[in-house]
């Protein structure tokens, strides 16, 4: 933890080297986040390089040095929410067109498609609390729900899905 | 037993969906390349750092004498003609511009091979990052993305160009008025003109996977009494393009289609016979469509061109791939206008088409600009930009006076800060409001903390700064904003909401005469008759302990402005219920009329148990309050952006891009439902 709290002022000072290790413990999760909120593999890779790049300038405004995934994680969560107003936008829904979805077994096409169910704020609860692993409260916090909100809101998505998949 | 169950149901669900997301990270997101990329951005950020010192101590400057200070700033920043502001590569001084036009902040390119340079120089630095998505640092401020707005209906009926009226009936909601703005649903009182989502397979039905999906436009002939509607014509686009918006002039329907990458096409039809609607013309124009307006006869439509092959060995012998095309031809080197404030590497392309002409086209132009918002007044298009180079942000811009379809340049300028967006910008008399946020950087004992402040900016035509209101409601950001001739409102917001009242009439002396707490905020204002103003936000509650605000639910907001210097909040409802809507990002989504005394607005939330998208009416009683006039559930899997409610007579048509719905307004009650796919 204080080795983490190092990386974050030294990075703080303009250190990439430091930036890039506290990036590398997360980055696999970052990207697989992305990848689930926007179901398009080009799309995650610019989410995640943007918010990176947005993160580092940003890093003097991180106040608490221990939160650094979780403001990662809400950076990407603001890009991948805008990046989806814009599908919104465009009346041809994007992610219908990407194939590269994991080697397109029948199993991962199927949780593709149970997927679309979600609305918006669904999709966001599944993604911060199974991929990102954030508590019902964190998530609540940066929704702006009630945490119970969140947790009945979490179970029915889930099983919205597993009705589909069964 | 039963919980244990559920509990297993979640945990293999779960499962699946991480398996299922097992992909491999693509090999520029490996931390090695991280740390290239940022190493090469640490060589800007020293940059930024340096300078932002030197911002810094200009800011305390202006604590004392803040006019005086901030207008030389702006001065020598925009009577420069040779400009290099801060050297951004490796490279300072491939770029070098001429004043070649006489006026302040713009020149004229002067050839394809200036044009490619500057573009090359910026995207070898910039490397085309955008910086948007967490500027803001509160999560409310997050996920309410501010807008603001002032309504068509200035002090008594709005004006749309799109009026042509037979019978009482609504009009878009404008921003300006005499300023027409196209729209996916629109009605002249006879018939509705509606974009509908289609399938291209005419001959095997819908196609679910959503690849062949297409847009037209539907003429329907509703019947006034029984409120039950036909279908008379449908106008069908290929599939390629997307109907994007559209406008009604003179038996014509404009409209405007984009593919949101290479190209946009204004076709215009003639349908004074709506059973038979006849292509006149079509015009096509690089770029992604933005935005456009209809003024005097004339379709003005404004893209977003990205060129593809900036770095390219051959870019002179195609300047296709750089240089804008309009009708197949590229832009004559003149119409290509460039700021000499700051470099972009995208374009701004504006044409106008005489809709008489509709086959031709009457002035074209662009600025080498990047994306921003357009904020067209009776007279001028200011085409803005925001830059986030500096500390605290800055807005670009551009001034094109139009008149009978041409367009002249008149300046380029800037402002301190952000906008939020259009309606933070106003014209009036000659001078320019603006209203912007700035992001700064305090020192607090030992820590520096970041915070924003908020600024009135009068500028004069040639985009010099004559009067300013700096520095109000530090750490809040603005939320809305609108002028009404001498008078100006803007909403900032942290934690609760104060509503501003500026009195403007000495434009080199605005004054704040009012500041009204009240908890929530407002994304959207609008006059509502005399002496009130209509707010449409969000309620919130803030819990100190924890720090954090919780968004209770949609609030409408009845203001008394009948005394500038104590605006009263009159009458409020609050809907619990709804999770989004979109007035705030777009005006056109809301429908206001003081004069039928009618709201309506369609959201996202939850009756009964029951999630969907509705739409809700309300009308105002003094002395009672909002009362609902009929909520309606619409389509599933609909878009919130195409949710249109137009009225015409006592009957409400709401439009959701899969069907139509039309109610009365005496009852509530839905009299027919038509659908828009087959």
């Amino acid at each position: 933890m204080v080795e983490r709290k190092q990386l974050v002022e030294q990075a703080k000072k303009g250190d990439a080297h430091a930036f890039s290790l506290l990036y590398e413990e997360i980055y696999v999760d970052l990207y697989r986040y992305a990848y689930f909120m926007l179901q398009n593999g080009p799309d995650a890779e610019d989410a995640v390089s943007e918010g990176v790049l947005a993160a580092f300038r940003g890093i003097h405004k991180l106040r608490r040095e221990e939160a650094f995934r979780g403001w990662m994680f809400q950076i990407i969560t603001n890009i991948c929410r805008r990046k989806r107003k814009e599908y919104s936008k465009k009346t041809v829904p994007l992610e219908e067109n990407q194939t590269d979805w994991v080697e397109d077994s029948p199993e991962y096409l199927d949780v593709r498609r149970a997927l679309k169910i979600l609305s918006e704020e669904e999709r966001q609860i599944v993604g911060m609390s199974v991929l990102a692993g954030y508590n019902s409260r964190e998530i609540a916090k940066m929704l702006n729900l009630r945490a119970s909100t969140v947790r009945s809101k979490l179970s029915r998505s889930l099983e919205k899905m597993r009705k589909l998949l069964v | 037993m039963d919980e244990n169950r559920d509990e297993n149901r979640r945990e293999e669900m779960c499962h699946r969906i991480k398996s299922s997301a097992q992909v491999p990270v693509p090999e520029r997101l490996k931390p090695e390349q991280i740390e290239k990329m940022l190493e090469e951005d640490k060589f800007q950020s020293k940059g930024k750092r340096s300078r932002s010192a030197a911002v810094k101590t200009r800011r305390m400057v202006c604590g004392v004498a803040a006019v005086v200070a901030v207008a030389v700033v702006g001065g020598s920043v925009l009577r420069t003609t040779i400009f290099r502001k801060e050297p951004k590569g490796p490279d300072p001084d491939t770029v070098v511009y001429t004043a070649n036009l006489g006026i302040d902040g713009l020149c004229q390119a002067e050839s394809y091979e200036q044009v490619y340079k500057m573009m090359e120089d910026v995207l070898q630095v910039k490397n085309d990052w955008s910086f948007g998505g967490f500027t803001k640092g509160e999560m409310i401020e997050d996920t309410a993305i501010a807008e603001s707005a002032q309504g068509g209906e200035f002090s008594n009926v709005s004006t749309g160009t799109q009026s042509s009226s037979q019978e009482e009936h609504s009009v878009t909601n404008i921003q300006e008025e005499g300023v027409g703005e196209a729209d996916v649903a629109l009605t002249d009182g006879r018939y509705l003109y509606v974009k509908s989502i289609q399938y291209s397979d005419r001959t095997g039905g819908e196609d679910e996977s959503g690849k062949k999906q297409k847009t037209a436009a539907y003429i329907v002939e509703p019947d006034n009494e029984t409120g039950r509607m036909t279908k008379v014509g449908q106008i069908d686009i290929e599939y390629e393009l997307d109907l994007r918006e559209m406008y009604l002039s003179d038996d014509r329907l404009i409209c405007i289609c984009t593919d949101y990458g290479k190209k946009t096409a204004v076709k215009t039809y003639d349908v004074s016979n709506p059973e038979k609607p006849e292509l006149l013309g079509n015009v096509e124009m690089s770029g992604s469509y933005h935005d456009s307006r209809l003024v005097d006869g004339y379709v003005y439509t404004f893209t977003y061109m990205y060129p593809e092959c900036v770095v390219f060995d051959h870019a002179m012998e195609e300047p296709e791939g750089f240089i804008p095309c309009v009708q197949g031809e590229v832009l004559p080197v003149e119409n290509i206008y460039l700021p000499d404030i700051e470099k972009a590497c995208n374009y701004f392309v504006a044409i106008s088409i005489d809709v008489q002409k509709p086959d031709q086209v009457a002035d074209k132009m662009s600025i080498v600009m990047d994306r921003a918002d357009v904020y067209v007044s009776q007279k001028y298009i200011f085409a803005t930009e925001c830059s986030y180079d500096e500390l605290g942000g800055m807005t670009l811009i551009n001034k094109f006076s139009y008149d009978q379809g041409k367009m002249e340049p008149v300046a380029g300028g800037k402002v301190n800060g952000r906008i939020n967006n259009t309606f933070s910008m106003d014209e009036y008399n000659g001078y320019l409001r603006v209203v912007t946020t700035t992001d700064e950087r305090k020192q607090v004992k030992d820590q520096e903390e970041y915070t924003t402040l908020n600024h009135l900016f009068v500028l004069d035509e040639n985009l010099q700064k004559v009067s300013s209101i700096d520095n109000l409601a530090e750490g809040e950001t603005i939320y809305s904003a609108r002028f009404m001739g001498d008078v100006g409102y803007f909403v900032t917001y942290r934690q609760v909401d104060p509503l501003f009242s500026v009195d403007l009439s000495d434009p080199l002396h605005p004054v704040v005469l009012g500041e009204l707490k009240i908890s929530g905020f407002s994304e959207y204002l609008h006059p509502y008759g005399e002496g009130k103003l209509l707010g449409i936000g969000w309620e919130t509650t803030y819990y100190p302990d924890m720090d954090i605000v919780k968004r209770d639910g949609m609030k409408l907001s009845m203001f008394d402005v009948t005394d500038l210097g104590n605006v009263q909040e009159q009458d409020k409802v609050v809907e619990e219920n709804v999770d989004d809507m979109l007035v705030g990002e777009d005006h056109k989504a809301v429908l206001v009329s003081a004069r039928k005394n009618l709201i309506g607005i369609g959201y996202a939330g939850t009756i009964n148990n029951v999630e969907g998208i509705y739409y809700v009416t309300y009308r105002y009683v003094e002395g009672e309050g909002f009362q609902v006039v009929t909520t309606i559930r619409l389509g599933k899997d609909v878009s919130l952006w195409l949710v249109r409610g137009m009225y015409i007579g006592d009957k409400l048509y709401v439009s959701d891009g899969k069907q139509i719905q039309a109610v009365s307004l005496e009852n509530g009650q839905v009299l027919d439902t038509l659908k828009l796919n087959r």
